[in-house]
């Protein structure tokens, strides 16, 4: 019985604190760079509602030379505004300027367009 | 009883590469994305930026020489250069247009002629030489008319009343003595090539190939013209496309298995073989012959003109059949009693202008969607020849497709728009 007793104490192999320590150094440090590159990714990429913007704009101007409209306008979409500038060139009275921007509610510029367009 | 090793640092090694492999995967995904919607960003002002260079040409916001390359800074930020060149096409014009920035490169090419004046103008023009105009049959006329001071008036061809009700359904005013004035400077290069005896011409303006080694040839526009001298025949099977110019100083065949488009014709004589199809601009001197069931698709171009009083009646005959879009002209700059004749055969459909300085011949069952200048008209029967009058004919500008556009031919000062796109 004692003898059974003494076979079922496991000896159990525990790390040392220097190792622990270590681990838990090189842990941290990849813990941090890791989360350090997501934030940079996500900041650096386009976000969705810029896309929209982006695409909002291609829209826009697809509609204006549609329907002719060809007037300098603010539009207010979600929490962007849109700048509709519409110039007439100098040297020929039949071809416009028409610039987009749009601008968040810092007023940063957001996405924008440029196209020279016949009346 | 299981050892359970505890090595920390070993597995936090190991938790670390997978950590590394899967930031180093964010990146790359992220790189590649970022690269991605940089180009896209990049290919849409490119897009932008040749759109606005067409909308400049088409414009002529800047003066533009033909045959002459530019690069313009659009919009004087010197982040927005497109190149652009110009060149006459027959009696159009084509024109390639590029925009470039970082590398990257988005080029346009296109045919471009003018707009048809508005849908009340002129369908039917013939001057005022003191000959009215007769209708007999079923004629019928749509759309404003410009014709003799002496009338039109209901006639009789060999037992065929006018049967209508209405002469003319639009308003009639008198038109002058003489056809609208044509642009002469179209025609200016087109002349010079068809009397050119020699190849010395053609060698200014292209690229000679005097075999052709392969099925299939195909000539961007931004490139240099290909002039393929042609010994007449041995063209057949062949697939010619874009800025290729086929020139024979004598005649040329063209045959059923021959397929064209865009390219220009030029010879003294052409003859269109039974059954062809394609787009292209055919311009002959003496005469053109276009047999039965010849198809020639949107913006084809027959050009008949006339230099040398030594050329007893240059003409063009169509068989019947004949399905056309796009334009259709006699000119000669040399007046005597040969004048040039354009006979379109029995049931034809023609879709676009007609400008005949000379005689027109509308064959029976003719159908013209567009509209019609002509000196004067002409009909042979089997019993007679008739001067000035229409049998079974219909004209009718109302069913031209508004996308049509027209060329440079007559002075206008009508919108430049763009026929087709060549590539895009």
């Amino acid at each position: 019985m004692a003898g059974k007793i003494t076979n079922s104490i496991r000896k159990l192999k525990a790390s040392s604190l220097i190792e622990i320590t270590v681990a838990m150094v090189i842990i941290t440090f990849i813990f941090t760079m890791a989360f350090s590159i997501y934030v940079r990714v996500i900041a650096s990429d386009l976000s969705i509602s810029e896309f929209k913007m982006v695409k909002k704009l291609d829209q826009l101007s697809w509609e204006s030379k549609r329907d002719k409209r060809f007037i300098s306008e603010d539009i207010i979409e979600n929490n962007y505004t849109i700048e509709k500038k519409i110039t007439t060139d100098s040297s020929n009275s039949k071809l416009l300027l028409m610039e987009l921007t749009a601008y968040d509610q810092d007023q940063k510029i957001v996405a924008q367009k440029k196209e020279l367009i016949i009346e | 009883m299981n050892k359970i090793r505890a090595g920390a640092l070993f597995i936090v090694i190991v938790m670390a590469l997978v950590i590394g492999i899967l930031c180093a995967s964010i990146m790359t995904i992220s790189l590649y994305h970022q690269m991605h919607v940089s180009d896209n960003r990049l290919y849409t002002k490119l897009d932008d930026n040749v759109n606005s260079a067409v909308n400049m040409l088409l414009s002529d916001r800047v003066a533009l020489y033909r045959d002459t390359s530019y690069v313009i800074d659009l919009f004087k930020l010197e982040e927005d250069s497109v190149f652009i060149t110009r060149k006459r096409w027959g009696i159009l014009e084509s024109a390639s247009v590029s925009a470039f920035s970082r590398g990257k490169k988005i080029s346009v090419d296109f045919l471009y002629g003018y707009e048809l004046s508005s849908k009340d103008s002129t369908v039917l023009y013939v001057p005022d030489l003191g000959r009215p105009l007769s209708f007999s049959g079923t004629t019928v006329i749509i759309g404003n008319c410009k014709l003799p001071a002496s009338g039109v008036k209901r006639g009789n061809i060999e037992g065929e009343y006018f049967s209508g009700t209405q002469l003319v359904q639009g308003k009639v005013s008198t038109s002058t003595k003489n056809l609208p004035a044509i642009q002469e400077k179209t025609l200016t290069r087109l002349l010079s090539l068809l009397k050119g005896d020699s190849t010395s011409m053609y060698r200014r303006i292209g690229k000679l190939v005097y075999t052709l080694d392969t099925d299939t040839l195909i000539n961007k526009f931004s490139d240099t013209t290909l002039v393929l001298l042609s010994q007449g025949t041995g063209l057949g099977g062949k697939y010619l496309e874009g800025n290729i110019i086929i020139y024979a100083v004598d005649k040329i065949e063209i045959p059923q298995n021959l397929t064209l488009k865009d390219v220009l014709i030029i010879a003294p004589y052409i003859r269109i073989k039974n059954n062809v199809q394609g787009v292209f601009q055919a311009f002959a001197s003496d005469s053109m012959i276009v047999e039965e069931n010849v198809v020639c698709n949107y913006p084809s171009v027959l050009g008949l003109m006339k230099t040398d009083f030594h050329v007893q009646q240059p003409y063009i005959k169509t068989g019947s059949n004949f399905k056309f879009s796009g334009i259709i002209f006699s000119y000669q700059n040399v007046s005597d009693l040969s004048q040039t004749l354009l006979s379109m055969g029995e049931k034809s459909e023609i879709s676009g202008e007609i400008y005949a300085n000379g005689f027109l011949e509308l064959k029976q069952g003719t159908v013209v969607k567009g509209q019609v200048t002509c000196s004067k008209f002409y009909l042979k029967t089997k019993k007679a020849i008739y001067e000035n009058n229409l049998l079974d004919i219909t004209i009718d500008k109302t069913a031209l497709s508004p996308y049509f556009v027209g060329s440079s031919l007559l002075i206008s000062n009508t919108p430049k728009k763009i026929i087709k796109w060549l590539e895009r």
